[in-house]
């Protein structure tokens, strides 16, 4: 079988080796070299410097940042990507409902509108504070979809509404497609471009929106994501105390892995808008 | 009705509706945490005074709970809220406990606005100055440079950026941050300039980032605007290059400035971010000083303020929209 031609494009290449690098770190890692919970404090000798024995160096908290950062890492994208599934699938059926039914298009596009200039932190931090003790990782993702879905609704819905007057569709109307076919085999294919964009950028506002809430302190500190860690290493003046690794290190990775994943959003629009 | 007036009475409608609906956010939030608020209350002021006699217990709980609104039906709970919340009672602080939520808030919330209106106004005039200039411009490496950049950096929470730019700024340029003077008494265009001293440094935390999504969306309308036939046509009777680069801005800007409106809430949530980051006294700090203290009205009145003080914003930016817009001013020709 012959591989499609992304798969030669180095700028494709790249971002998704660092990303499959990263993807091994945080999964294959803590599964196979983590001995000691890495969520303990005072488990390792404090505030060290990477050396040998620990190649990112320890925290005033007394955790091994070689085996913080995977956990953290991989709770943020575990944030990130609940966030941007629902918020997508709450945006998709959303605007196909609006465009289909052909009805409250107005009525829906202010209160869309009107949920796009709401302030989302004060409400977030409230609802994640005040559930703090019963919280899961997925349950974040969901409650940052409740402001999550209102851009992407927005931009789907304008793409659809000028899609539905093209000519193919009113030919699928006239022949007697039914409507859920009309979605799945019209429409689909058309967004399906922008639903990967958005969901890209959705895990990336999830991330940001999360790492904000845990720099306000208002979530259940003792669970480690890229947020909680700068929240402690700030807590503990890490900045003031140079001890550069503890903020630094996790902070590149997200950076790292951020970047990647963009990157290859990116690529794959380009080629996904290539044959269209 | 002249189609301005009308117009600004439909924006001001549309205030009263976004007003409305984070007031029932706010009530639904505050009725859906696993524990309710005025026993946190309850609890935290027994144990300020640990000699209370049974009964006293049991009346100060009721006299709270009425104070919430606790004991109706959930209706008539939200009418009561709605009503209360409207005119600004909000109950009592329990951090600052009797000292009302309002008016904490009503000292802070004047900063954040000032800021957010700033940054918002500034950030989007750099960004779309430079979004216009790149996309006509002929040093076809620089805009990229630029560009690319920007592209590059965007992705990046801005909560990471912030504390990269608290670092950069304190640890490395050892630059000071302004504390707070008494503005009480002084006339209005020296606390002007001290809220101006106050906010420049999370101001320019702000624009530094809040230009480049501006930048990226003006760029790619006015690349597709200079296509356009109307461009084509100045061009070749010969019209000079300001013309035309006020062709493509003038045309561009309108969308743009629905962004800005949009975006808001988000601006906010930025805003929030660095004043905490930055000592400066808007409704950032608030927040902090709520959740370090557990205090849920104080943080529910936020939720509330912040809404409507992101809603006054948006009017006001609203307002200029018929300026900018012929469509509002001449409708229908």
């Amino acid at each position: 079988m012959k591989l499609p031609s992304i798969f030669k494009d180095r700028s494709f290449l790249i971002p998704l080796s660092i990303l499959l690098g990263i993807v091994v770190y945080i999964i294959v890692y803590p599964a196979l070299f983590i001995r000691v919970d890495p969520t303990r404090w005072y488990v390792v000798p404090k505030g060290l410097p990477p050396s040998q024995d620990y190649p990112f160096g320890t925290t005033l908290t007394g955790q091994n940042i070689a085996d913080l950062v995977p956990i953290a890492l991989r709770n943020s994208i575990v944030i990130g990507g609940t966030t941007a599934l629902t918020s997508i699938a709450i945006a998709v059926v959303l605007s196909m409902l609006v465009v289909l039914v052909r009805k409250g298009v107005t009525a829906t596009m202010t209160f869309i509108d009107t949920m796009c200039t709401i302030p989302p932190l004060p409400v977030l931090i409230v609802l994640l504070y005040g559930w703090r003790d019963y919280i899961t990782m997925p349950l974040i993702g969901l409650i940052l979809s409740i402001f999550g879905w209102a851009w992407p609704s927005r931009a789907l819905i304008s793409i659809l509404s000028s899609l539905r007057e093209r000519t193919f569709i009113h030919t699928s109307y006239l022949s007697g497609l039914p409507t859920y076919l009309i979605m799945v085999k019209d429409f689909i294919p058309y967004i399906l471009r922008y639903i990967l964009i958005g969901f890209v950028n959705l895990s990336l506002w999830g991330i940001g929106m999360e790492t904000t809430v845990a720099m306000f302190g208002a979530m259940r500190m003792d669970i480690p994501t890229i947020g909680t860690t700068l929240y402690w290493s700030m807590h503990f003046q890490a900045f003031i105390l140079g001890l550069w690794w503890w903020y630094m290190i996790p902070t590149l990775f997200l950076i790292v892995f951020i970047l990647s994943l963009y990157a290859l959003g990116v690529k794959l629009d380009e080629y996904l808008t290539a044959g269209v | 009705m002249h189609p301005v007036v009308k117009y600004i009475i439909k924006r001001f409608g549309r205030m009263l509706l976004t007003i409305w609906i984070g007031l029932t956010i706010t009530f639904i939030v505050s009725r859906s945490l696993p524990f309710n608020p005025a026993d946190v209350l309850v609890s935290r002021l027994t144990s300020y005074a640990l000699q209370l006699r049974p009964e006293e217990l049991e009346r100060m709980r009721r006299v709270i709970y009425d104070l919430f609104g606790l004991r109706d039906p959930i209706y008539v709970q939200y009418i009561k809220f709605l009503y209360g919340y409207f005119l600004g009672e909000m109950g009592p602080s329990f951090t600052y406990f009797p000292v009302k939520v309002s008016e904490i808030i009503s000292a802070s919330l004047p900063w954040s606005i000032f800021l957010l209106m700033q940054t918002s106004i500034i950030s989007w005039l750099i960004g779309n100055f430079l979004g216009v200039v790149a996309a006509l411009s002929k040093h076809r490496r620089f805009t990229k440079g630029v560009e690319y950049f920007a592209m590059g950096l965007q992705p990046i929470p801005f909560a990471i950026f912030a504390i990269a730019y608290l670092i950069f700024y304190v640890v490395i340029l050892k630059g000071s941050i302004p504390a707070g003077e008494i503005m009480r008494g002084k006339p209005i265009i020296e606390v002007m300039l001290i809220a101006f001293r106050r906010s420049i440094i999370p101001l320019t935390a702000m624009v530094i980032w809040g230009w480049m999504g501006n930048f990226l969306g003006m760029k790619s309308l006015a690349m597709k605007l200079k296509n356009e036939d109307f461009v084509e046509y100045a061009k070749l009777r010969g019209a000079p290059q300001r013309t035309i680069t006020w062709y493509v801005t003038r045309n561009a800007i309108t969308p743009q400035f629905t962004y800005l409106l949009l975006s808001l809430g988000m601006i906010f949530t930025g805003a929030a971010l660095v004043e905490y980051l930055f000592s400066y006294p808007g409704i950032g700090i608030l927040l902090v000083t709520s959740v370090l203290n557990a205090d849920y009205n104080l943080m529910l009145g936020i939720v509330y303020m912040s809404i409507v003080g992101v809603a006054i914003a948006a009017f006001i930016l609203d307002i200029i929209y018929p300026i900018i817009d012929p469509r509002i001013r001449y409708p229908g020709q």
